[in-house]
C-alpha cells in the first residue's frame, strides 16, 4: 500500500515540476529573451476585408459599446463588415442590433439565430456559413463585452500577411479593474498569462493559444480543418490544436491589446473557469494523441508545450489527488520514516515549486510597468483556492457525466456594465 | 530587460553569498530559537520540559534545535466529540456565508476535511498515531530553516535578477530571513499551546495547513513588495524637484 502511494506521489510531483520548470522557463525568456513580434510594424498595407463575428446572447449591456467602438476602428471601412450574431437573445439584443444595422447599412449585418444547437461555437459555425457569402478571407471574433482600441483590426490582421499564419491572438486586458479584489486578482492573472505565458511561447516558436475572441482566424484556413466545431465549450482550443495539427501557425501580438470585463462576483468567476476547464479538458481528449505522436512539421518542443498547455486544467483535479495521497501518507508514518532528506524535499518544492507562478504574475506586471499591483500577488492565493476547486470540480463532473451528451446551451459570463454606463477613462473610441 | 555584468554579479553575490551568511549564522540562529522557546514557553505557560534536538547534515556537521519533552495528549471520546461538533459547526458556517466570502467557504472545507480525517483516524483507526509533537516540533522547525536558507537562492532567481539597488535587494533578503527567524518559532510555539489544549487531533491541521505554507506566504508577501519597489533606472530618471524661489 505505502509503496503504491509513495509512487504515485512521486508521479504527481514529477508532473508539477515539469510545469513549475515551464513557469520559470517562460518567465526568464520574457525579461531576458529576445522578443519576437514580427508583425507589429505593418501600418500600411492592401488591408484584405476582413468579416468581424460577435456572437451575442442576452447582451444588451454591452453589444452598443462594442458595435461603437468598431465602428471608430481606423481599418478602412469598405473592407469590414461587422456580423453581430444573436443567438436567440431575450433581452433587448436583437432589437439593438437591428437599430445600428438600419443606421449602418452595409458595415453591419447582424444574422440572427433562432433554432439549431445552442452556444457560441454552433453560432460561429452557421455564422462563417453565411459570411461566405462577403467573401472576406479573414474573421476576427470578439465577444460582446470587449472594447477594441482604434487600430486594434489592423494590428490582427498584419500577421495574416504571412501566409502561414492560421489564427491569430492579441492581448485581453480588464477594463473593471479597480471593482473588487476578484478583479485586481484577475487582472493580475491576465497580466501573467498574456504578457509572460502567451508571448514566451510565442518567442520560443512554441503553441500560443488563440483565445476565443480579440482575434482571428484564416478562413482558408478554417475550411481546411472543418470549420468551428459545434460539439465543444472551448472552440477557441479545438481551433488552435486543429490549425496546429494541420501545420498552421498561431501568431500572438502583445500589443494587440483589447479590453474585456472580468467578472466581478465568485460565482460568476467559478461558472467561467468550470467552462474553461470542461472545454479545455474536451479539447486534450481529443488532441493528445495526435500531439504526442507529433506530425513532422511539428517542433518537438512545441508538441510538449501543446500537450502540457492542453492539460493545464488537468493539474488542478491531479493537485487535488497529491494532497490528499500526502494526507494518507502522513497517517501512515511515512513523513518521519523518509526522514531529513524528504522533509527538505518537501521544504525546497512548497517554496520554489509553488513560487514559480507568483513569479510569473509579478515580472508580467513589472513588465507592464505597474508595480504597483505586485503588492497583491500573497492575495492570488485566494484565487488559486477557489479556481482549483472549481476546476477539480469540473473535471470530476466531466468523467462522472462523460457518456450523457445534452444539448449546447450558452453558458456565459455574467456582464455587469450598463448600457447606458459612461465608458471608462482612456477607453474612449 | 537588459542584463548587466554588474546585475549578474551582484545577483551572484547576493545568491551565492546570502545563503554562505545564512548557514554562517546557524549555530546564532540555534541559540535564538532556544532562547524564544524559553521566553515563549513561559509566557504560554506550556508545561515542558526544553531540550535541545540535534539536527545532522549529510557532511557530518549537525545543529542544536530547541526541542521539549512532554507527554503528547491523545484524543479521548470526549474531545473527539467536542471535535466533531466543532468540525460540523464550521462546515456548517461555511454555508451560511455570503457569497463574496466564497474563498473564505472553500477554505474553510478545507480545513473540515483534513480536521475529518483526523477525527476518523483516531476513532477508527487500529494503528498508534505516529507523531509526538516533539517530532511535530522537529520537523517544522526543520523545514522552516530550510525555507530560509532557500531565501537568498530563490531571489537570486527570481528578484535579484531585476534592476532594483543592491541595498533594496540585501535588504530584503536579509528582512524575509529576520522576519523568518522570529515567526517560524513563535508559529511552532502556538501550535504546542494548540497540541496541549487540543490534543494530538488537531496535529495534522496545524502541520499541513499552519505550517511550512505559512512561511511561503510570509516570502510571497514580502516578495510582492519588494517587487513593487522603484527600479534603480527609475529611480535615476526622476525629474528633479522644482526650485521653491
Amino acid at each position: 500500500m505505502i509503496p503504491v502511494l509513495v509512487g504515485l506521489l512521486y508521479a504527481i510531483v514529477a508532473i508539477m515540476v515539469i510545469y513549475t520548470i515551464r513557469h520559470y522557463l517562460f518567465t526568464l525568456n520574457r525579461l531576458f529573451g529576445r522578443h519576437r513580434q514580427p508583425y507589429v510594424d505593418i501600418g500600411a498595407a492592401a488591408w484584405p476585408r476582413v468579416a468581424i463575428l460577435i456572437p451575442c446572447h442576452n447582451e444588451e449591456k454591452v453589444i452598443g459599446h462594442m458595435l461603437d467602438f468598431l465602428l471608430a476602428c481606423d481599418y478602412p471601412a469598405e473592407q469590414l463588415v461587422l456580423i453581430p450574431i444573436d443567438d436567440r437573445s431575450t433581452d433587448g439584443t436583437r432589437g439593438i442590433l437591428e437599430e445600428y444595422a438600419g443606421r449602418f447599412p452595409g458595415r453591419i449585418r447582424p444574422f440572427l439565430r433562432s433554432g439549431g444547437k445552442g452556444g457560441k461555437a454552433a453560432a460561429l459555425r452557421d455564422a462563417s456559413e453565411h459570411a461566405a457569402g462577403i467573401d472576406a478571407p479573414i474573421h476576427l471574433v470578439f465577444d460582446a463585452d470587449y472594447l477594441p482600441g482604434r487600430g486594434l483590426i489592423k494590428q490582427l490582421v498584419a500577421p495574416f500577411f504571412d501566409p502561414e499564419v492560421g489564427a491569430v491572438m492579441g492581448r485581453v486586458v480588464p477594463l473593471n479593474v479597480s471593482r473588487s479584489l476578484l478583479t485586481r486578482l484577475l487582472d493580475l492573472e491576465r497580466t501573467g498569462g498574456y504578457q509572460v505565458d502567451q508571448q514566451a511561447r510565442m518567442n520560443l516558436g512554441l503553441v500560443p493559444q488563440y483565445g476565443g475572441t480579440v482575434g482571428g482566424v484564416r478562413r482558408s484556413a478554417l475550411l481546411a480543418v472543418g470549420g468551428w466545431r459545434e460539439d465543444t465549450l472551448a472552440e477557441d482550443t479545438d481551433m488552435t490544436f486543429r490549425l496546429v495539427l494541420a501545420g498552421w501557425e498561431v501568431a500572438y501580438q502583445n500589443r494587440s491589446e483589447c479590453y474585456e470585463e472580468v467578472p466581478e462576483t465568485w460565482p460568476s468567476r467559478i461558472a467561467q473557469i468550470k467552462r474553461w476547464a470542461k472545454g479545455h479538458n474536451q479539447a486534450m481528449r481529443r488532441h493528445w494523441w495526435a500531439l504526442l505522436k507529433r506530425p513532422p512539421h511539428l517542433r518537438r518542443r512545441a508538441s510538449l508545450d501543446g500537450l502540457l498547455l492542453l492539460g493545464v486544467y488537468a493539474v488542478g483535479p491531479l493537485l487535488m489527488l497529491g494532497w490528499g495521497v500526502a494526507l494518507a501518507l502522513y497517517y501512515l508514518g511515512v513523513q518521519l520514516a523518509a526522514g531529513l532528506a524528504a522533509i527538505f524535499a518537501v521544504a525546497m518544492y512548497s517554496t520554489l515549486g509553488n513560487f514559480a507562478a507568483f513569479f510569473e504574475v509579478a515580472a508580467g506586471a513589472r513588465l507592464d510597468g505597474s508595480r504597483g499591483r505586485v503588492k497583491l500577488l500573497p492575495f492570488l492565493i485566494v484565487g488559486f483556492l477557489v479556481s482549483l476547486v472549481a476546476v477539480t470540480w469540473a473535471g470530476v463532473t466531466q468523467i462522472a457525466t462523460v457518456w450523457r451528451r445534452g444539448p449546447r446551451t450558452w453558458e456565459k459570463t455574467v456582464r455587469h456594465r450598463g448600457p447606458g454606463a459612461p465608458v471608462p477613462e482612456g477607453k474612449e473610441s | 530587460m537588459p542584463w548587466s555584468a554588474g546585475r549578474l554579479g551582484t545577483t551572484i553575490l547576493l545568491g551565492v553569498g546570502g545563503f554562505a551568511g545564512y548557514g554562517a549564522l546557524l549555530p546564532w540562529l540555534g541559540r535564538f530559537w532556544g532562547l524564544l522557546f524559553d521566553l515563549g514557553a513561559t509566557f504560554l505557560g506550556l508545561p515542558v520540559e526544553l531540550g535541545a534536538q540535534r539536527l545532522t547534515f549529510p557532511a557530518g556537521a549537525g545543529l542544536d534545535l530547541p526541542g521539549l519533552s512532554v507527554v503528547t495528549p491523545l484524543p479521548d471520546a470526549r474531545v473527539l466529540g467536542i471535535a466533531a461538533l466543532a468540525t460540523l459547526g464550521v462546515l456548517l458556517a461555511s454555508f451560511l456565508l455570503p457569497q463574496r466570502f466564497i474563498p473564505l467557504r472553500y477554505f474553510l472545507r478545507l480545513l473540515v476535511v483534513v480536521q475529518a480525517t483526523a477525527i476518523l483516524f483516531f476513532w477508527q483507526s487500529p494503528d498508534p498515531f505516529p507523531y509526538r509533537i516533539a517530532d511535530h516540533v522537529f520537523v517544522l522547525l526543520t523545514a522552516g530553516l530550510v525555507v530560509m536558507g532557500l531565501v537568498p537562492l530563490a531571489l537570486g532567481l527570481t528578484l535579484h535578477v531585476f534592476d532594483l539597488a543592491f541595498w533594496r535587494k540585501l535588504l530584503l533578503t536579509v528582512l524575509i530571513i529576520a522576519h523568518l527567524a522570529v515567526f517560524v518559532p513563535l508559529n511552532v510555539l502556538v501550535h504546542v499551546w494548540l497540541l496541549l489544549n487540543a490534543t494530538a487531533v488537531v496535529m495534522p491541521m496545524l502541520f499541513l495547513v499552519f505550517g511550512l505554507l505559512l512561511n511561503v506566504f510570509v516570502f510571497v508577501a514580502f516578495y510582492g513588495w519588494g517587487l513593487s519597489w522603484r527600479s534603480d533606472s527609475e529611480r535615476q530618471e526622476l525629474p528633479l524637484p522644482m526650485s521653491a524661489g
